[in-house]
């Protein structure tokens, strides 16, 4: 499984420039963590961002006593920032990306602007549905925040063999509520590919990834809302 | 010593008062405890004000008032500290002997003991009571406690105490003695930012801090505290009626933000905490963490602010504590740093902040260099 996450950023400066910078915080064997830059674009930079951590194994032997082990861990994140929006994709992150923005703040001489981006998924599925040109499947989703009665909401996961937008709307009519996930299949190169996004601006991929899906993602993800 | 053999008898209204005025250190579980350790059972289900009367009641004894007493002291609540540098060679004897002059010479409330640590450092402990007024009789004396530090290197010595009042007038006259011994006065080097006009420049040394910090790697700001230079008003403006200006003062005194205080996650880089910057804001404060970049890689917080923010006076530091890692995530729960370690951090951090300002120094009259204005 793939998790990707995209953020909104404001750069500084151009994209090379911070890419230049990137260049000049590369990982080593004597650093903790840094950069793997591969391609520098006018539009684009590519790379990875490496972390290495320590720890302690600690296992116990049948005899009741403990070994210790030290142990050295890396942690990969791999990355693309763009130009435009969504500016920062990150592919296979980790759960605290605090280190990596952290990061590419001292890049940008602190002068850097990360938001997690709200995003519209009902628009963001039409406008992948456009993209892939093809009929795109939501078969299952989820909804919080529903107001049933006054003072009393309701998490709301609708699955089905069809598309469950229409039933959704019907469920939902007039009623306040959040869209937070979705799940939406559509024919790949020769079987169904099922990806799961959410509104935080996160998708779950399958680990063979069909052709440009990850650009048809990202040229669709909604510009609007931040 | 007159003054330490004073008899005191504390009247059932103050102890009721010491008792009710710290609700989160004595509560009703502390107060049964109390009444239990006397022999006496009071319903669990008492309000608080009951319990507390009915305590106040009892006799106490000296011993009795103590307990009391230390129930409500706060433990452990450590101060930020500030340093100087004199540099200027002194020798460890030489401070020692200016101590033994402080001492005989120190105020009644005041005992000041010192000692020598690791053979180039001596070490003033001061045990003196902070009064205030405005609490109840019975605890308006705190015992506190203060050492100052006296790190002597070949070239300078540096002086790192308790960023408060009592202290800073301690400091001044050692500082007084050490200049009479010397027969000059020894510059001090303090760390601060009043040379520099500009917030982008006073942002910086904050930034560069924490960027800079030999052997650790910046993870999060937690929290920043912002402020803006005060405009001075400019001498040459066009000279129109003085109503109409002054009305128009007091037209832009009324929506006038002079600081805010940020507390969150990654802080440097959210949407709020930059457009403050580009209106001028500048950092007077910051809480931030940052990994030591050697096994077993504790998560460090750390804290430096300014006392006077405008003025850029008054460098406050403190190592807050650290996260460990336990199962390769960082715990979510702070916990004190071991002396030696904080020594050394609280070292790398006066040692970076120097730096810091050194480089901003150079940066700003390289920037004033081409309107002719190097010094």
């Amino acid at each position: 499984m793939n998790r990707v996450r995209w953020l909104n950023a404001q750069w500084p400066s151009s994209i090379r420039a911070v890419g230049k910078r990137l260049i000049e915080m590369p990982f080593t064997d004597e650093r903790m963590d840094g950069f793997a830059i591969e391609r520098i674009r006018d539009d684009f930079i590519e790379g990875r961002y490496i972390e290495k951590y320590n720890y302690q194994e600690v296992i116990s032997t049948p005899f009741g006593s403990e070994e210790v082990f030290d142990r050295i861990g890396y942690r990969t994140t791999e990355f693309t920032l763009f130009d435009s929006p969504p500016h920062i994709e990150l592919r296979n992150y980790q759960r605290s990306i605090k280190e990596l923005i952290s990061r590419l703040l001292e890049a940008c001489s602190f002068n850097l602007v990360v938001t997690p981006p709200t995003v519209n998924l009902i628009e963001w599925v039409s406008a992948l549905q456009v993209a892939v040109d093809q009929d795109i499947t939501v078969d299952s989703l989820q909804v919080s925040g529903v107001e049933i009665d006054e003072g009393v909401t309701g998490k709301i996961l609708l699955k089905g063999v069809k598309d469950v937008r229409e039933a959704t709307d019907i469920l939902l009519a007039g009623r306040k509520h959040m869209l937070e996930k979705v799940q939406v299949k559509f024919a790949g190169l020769n079987r169904t590919v099922a990806i799961q996004l959410s509104n935080n601006g996160t998708a779950k991929l399958p680990a063979v990834l069909p052709n440009d899906i990850l650009r048809h993602l990202r040229v669709s993800f909604p510009r609007g809302v931040s | 010593m007159s003054k330490n053999a004073l008899q005191y008898c504390a009247t059932d209204k103050e102890i009721y008062d010491a008792l009710m005025s710290a609700k989160q250190k004595i509560n009703e579980k502390v107060l049964l405890e109390l009444a239990k350790d006397r022999g006496i059972f009071y319903s669990a289900k008492d309000s608080r004000d009951d319990l507390v009367s009915a305590i106040s009641l009892l006799p106490h004894d000296y011993h009795d008032l103590n307990t009391l007493l230390e129930q409500r002291e706060h433990s452990g609540r450590q101060e930020k500290l500030t340093s100087v540098t004199l540099p200027t060679a002194l020798t460890v004897e030489g401070i020692r002997e200016v101590l033994r002059e402080y001492i005989e010479e120190s105020p009644e409330d005041e005992k000041v003991t010192q000692q020598i640590k690791d053979g180039n450092q001596v070490v003033a402990n001061i045990k003196y009571s902070d009064v205030d007024y405005g609490k109840t009789r019975l605890v308006q004396r705190t015992p506190k406690e203060a050492s100052i530090e006296f790190h002597v290197s070949a070239d300078k010595t540096v002086i790192r105490m308790p960023a408060n009042d009592r202290v800073k007038t301690i400091y001044t006259k050692l500082k007084d003695k050490l200049d009479t011994k010397a027969k000059a006065e020894i510059p001090a080097i303090r760390i601060e930012l009043g040379e520099f006009q500009s917030s982008a420049l006073r942002t910086e040394f904050f930034t560069s801090l924490i960027r800079d910090l030999t052997g650790f790697s910046l993870k999060n700001v937690t929290s920043v505290k912002v402020e803006r230079l005060p405009q001075e008003p400019e001498e040459d403006e066009l000279d129109l009626d003085d109503d109409q200006e002054a009305e128009v003062a007091k037209e832009e005194a009324l929506a006038l933000v002079k600081n805010v205080a940020l507390k969150g996650e990654t802080l440097l880089a959210s949407e709020e905490y930059q457009s403050l910057t580009r209106k001028g804001f500048f950092i007077t404060s910051i809480i931030w963490r940052s990994v030591l970049n050697k096994a077993p890689q504790p998560m460090v917080e750390f804290e430096a602010a300014f006392e006077d923010p405008v003025q850029g006076k008054g460098f406050k530091y403190f190592v807050r504590g650290a996260y460990r890692i336990v199962e390769l995530q960082y715990t979510k729960t702070i916990r004190p740093v071991s002396a030696e370690d904080k020594e050394t951090y609280l070292g790398i951090i006066e040692e970076t902040a120097a730096k810091v300002i050194r480089e901003l120094r150079a940066h700003a009259q390289a920037g004033a260099e081409p309107q002719g204005e190097s010094t």
